[in-house]
């Protein structure tokens, strides 16, 4: 083995490890739409997978009263380009209520909590995971175009569900507790655990590309 | 006889696996892996008993929400029971009359803390409403800050509504209940992947702690092992008759005294190896001393006689004759006379006697010798001084001939001193005790002794004085390692040479005698 192939096999070799640990979200493709409405573009995504069906440990969650927390990072970008137009976090919170013995759906928008019930827990469900003409830019801040010339648009929608807060996660009590050491070896266990998980369920999707009609 | 010994030593060619280093190294690993292997054992046990404990306590915390749950359910259902209760016992209380009924609500709504709102629609289509003025003006939130029951009224005189305020922080626990279930559940969902990370981790900072102990380990036994070597190859040039081959190994550890001992060791052998030539050196010259002085000895009488017998027989009639002759004899016994000393001093040189050593103190050797030889000092414009020890030493050693090695040694001084012309010679005699030995010390202030000739005077013949015979430094050499002594030569702080004669002390454990050639 020359001496170059021996140092490439051996920088691979050393790599290794953080290759194995590095973790991306697939960001997949869904289909969305989107509608100019007065002066503001609003969008419609239904992400499923957030809350499937068949998911028993996350309908006893939902069934047990304690809300389940939705949310919805919202970031649209001009496609060639690596700078955001607008960003929005929505949150929607699902849960039976057993004052009410209804399923609620309260979603947090720019007035407030907006409150829905619901009798069936799987309307509730699929409201709480279907971003309805939810508003995502201010028209002023796209640039009209056409359909051959573009400027074409797009969302990324990261959604998570009951999101882990880094203020009370096991890393952060252990930082408060101010052991540096702790922290450190703590750090790299959860990472070769896998336990950095930033939700119970995390859905990254990108959206189809669309454009602002010229007026 | 001369014996020459020549030790033919094999090539030492260790293969590998049976080098020192390869054995260090080798136990080095095996050692390191066991410790490995017990270290990750211990704290797999150790992270399977505490993870035995902690999913105990999450069990026992899980079991502690979820009776919560159940208990916040019941609660629940309770408080709901209880506000459809008091809303009909209000029902059942309210007047019939229509105007009598706002009064009646207000009375309940100001009795009642937890009323938020009364409103009674009756049949005839009157609403009647009262609310509590303490209300925020934020709309309170169904389901979370209040909760509402509507019943019919009796005799269908139209319907109540009564809505309760509900305490939120009630709600607020609850859920913060849920985010601790959720907690112990990713909790539990992450044990067993939580103790192979620990355990990994645990492996891989054995494993390298275990390369790191495995590089130093390589890096001291190959240190240590290049130090045997290196020893051992010295060890073959002298085995191959190299005697000044000697180990550089400076360290202070085991393997660096092992060389330095080795080196001593070779110092003292070459030493002692000088010191026995020299002694063969001096043999030869003595054997020839006393052949040449008694070759020459032998006609000198008869020439001396044939001479005076010349001198004698000259009848005087030719004055210019008689003188030529007087002169010829003269010169002729001149120099029969400086034949005749030379071949005494050669006759000295030749008789030097065996040493015969007995217990003497050295105060007294040195008394004698001032006794017996001041008169070296009364030259008038010369001082010998001789200090004796404060402590009295006791050496083993042959009285008169120390004291002729003393007596050279000062005749030495002063000639050399006399012959540069110097004024004012000081020769000065003193001692200095060490552990196993005691040195004597001869100072003067002669013109001194080279460096690169300080070894070479001592050898026979080897004079730089024009009276000098060069057998009297030779035979004070001869005396003291006859003695197991040692002689050199240094700068006085008189000026001139200093002669140190080391001559062991008695019963040292380490003196060691050379004797004869």
């Amino acid at each position: 083995m020359t001496r170059w192939r021996r140092r490439h096999f051996l920088a691979t070799l050393a790599a290794l490890p953080g290759l194995g640990f590095a973790r991306g979200d697939p960001v997949s493709r869904r289909k969305a739409k989107f509608g100019e409405i007065a002066s503001s573009v609003q969008m419609t995504l239904s992400l499923p997978r957030l809350i499937r069906l068949t998911d028993a440990e996350a309908l006893a969650s939902i069934d047990s009263g304690f809300d389940t927390t939705l949310e919805f990072h919202v970031t649209l970008w001009e496609h060639g380009s690596r700078e955001q137009v607008g960003h929005r976090v929505i949150v929607v919170k699902i849960g039976w209520n057993p004052f009410l013995k209804r399923y609620v759906v309260k979603t947090k928008g720019s007035t407030g909590w907006m409150q829905r019930t619901f009798t069936s827990r799987t309307a509730a469900i699929e409201a709480a995971v279907t971003l309805d003409r939810i508003r995502i830019a201010a028209s002023d801040d796209l640039t009209r175009g056409t359909f051959e010339d573009g400027p074409y648009y797009f969302a990324t929608v990261l959604a998570m569900r009951n999101p882990i807060k880094e203020d009370d996660s096991a890393s952060a009590r252990r930082r408060r507790r101010g052991d540096r050491d702790l922290v450190w070896f703590g750090h790299l266990v959860e990472t070769l655990a896998g336990e950095r998980a930033r939700a119970e369920e995390v859905v990254h999707v990108r959206t189809n590309y669309f454009y602002l009609e010229a007026r | 006889m001369k014996v020459t010994s020549r030790f033919v030593v094999p090539k030492m060619r260790v293969p590998w696996w049976g080098r020192l280093e390869t054995r260090i190294i080798a136990a080095l690993v095996l050692l390191g892996t066991l410790c490995v292997g017990a270290s990750v054992y211990l704290v797999r046990l150790s992270v399977a008993y505490f993870d035995t404990r902690v999913g105990d306590a999450l069990d026992s915390a899980r079991e502690l929400a979820e009776g919560i749950e159940a208990f916040h359910d019941g609660l629940v259902s309770a408080q709901v029971a209880a506000f459809e209760a008091r809303t009909a016992a209000l029902a059942a209380t309210l007047p019939g009359a229509t105007e009598d009924v706002e009064p009646s609500l207000r009375a309940q709504l100001t009795a009642s803390p937890d009323v938020a709102e009364i409103e009674m629609l009756g049949a005839d289509g009157v609403l009647v409403r009262v609310r509590d003025p303490n209300s925020a003006e934020v709309p309170l939130e169904a389901g979370v800050d209040a909760f509402e029951t509507q019943i019919a009224l009796p005799g269908e005189r139209g319907q109540l509504r009564v809505v309760y305020r509900l305490d939120p922080e009630i709600d607020a626990r609850y859920q913060r209940l849920g985010d601790q279930l959720r907690e112990i559940g990713r909790e539990e969902d992450s044990r067993a992947d939580v103790e192979d990370a620990v355990t990994l981790v645990t492996t891989v900072a054995s494993v390298l702690v275990l390369l790191g102990s495995m590089f130093a380990g390589f890096v001291v036994a190959r240190t240590t092992t290049r130090r045997v070597s290196e020893l051992s190859r010295v060890m073959t040039r002298v085995g191959q008759g190299e005697l000044t081959a000697r180990s550089q190994t400076s360290s202070e550890d085991e393997v660096g005294q092992l060389a330095r001992a080795f080196n001593h060791m070779l110092d003292e052998l070459a030493a002692a190896q000088q010191k026995v030539a020299y002694l063969q050196r001096i043999g030869a010259w003595q054997g020839m001393a006393r052949r040449i002085a008694h070759e020459i000895k032998n006609p000198l009488t008869p020439i001396q006689l044939a001479v005076q017998q010349l001198r004698d027989k000259d009848p005087g009639g030719d004055p210019r004759f008689s003188k030529m002759l007087a002169t010829s004899v003269e010169i002729v016994e001149d120099e029969i006379e400086g034949l005749r000393r030379m071949v005494a001093s050669f006759s000295q040189f030749a008789k030097v006697p065996e040493v015969r050593p007995a217990p003497v103190s050295l105060s007294r050797v040195l008394e004698e010798f001032e006794r017996a030889y001041g008169h070296l000092s009364d030259d008038e414009t010369g001082t010998l001084e001789v200090r004796p020890p404060k402590h009295d030493v006791e050496i083993e050693a042959d009285r008169q001939l120390l004291k002729q090695a003393l007596v050279n040694l000062v005749e030495n001084a002063v000639l050399s001193a006399r012959e540069h012309r110097r004024d004012g010679i000081r020769v000065e005699i003193h001692t200095s005790s060490l552990a196993d030995a005691v040195d004597i010390v001869v100072d003067d202030n002669g013109p001194g002794i080279d460096e690169a000739r300080r070894e070479r005077v001592f050898e026979p013949y080897e004079t730089t004085r024009a009276e000098g015979t060069g057998l009297g430094l030779a035979i004070v050499k001869k005396v003291v390692l006859d003695h197991a002594g040692e002689i050199w030569i240094e700068d006085s702080p008189l000026g001139g040479a200093r002669f140190v004669l080391r001559l062991p002390r008695l019963k040292a454990p380490t003196s060691r005698r050379i004797t004869g050639a």
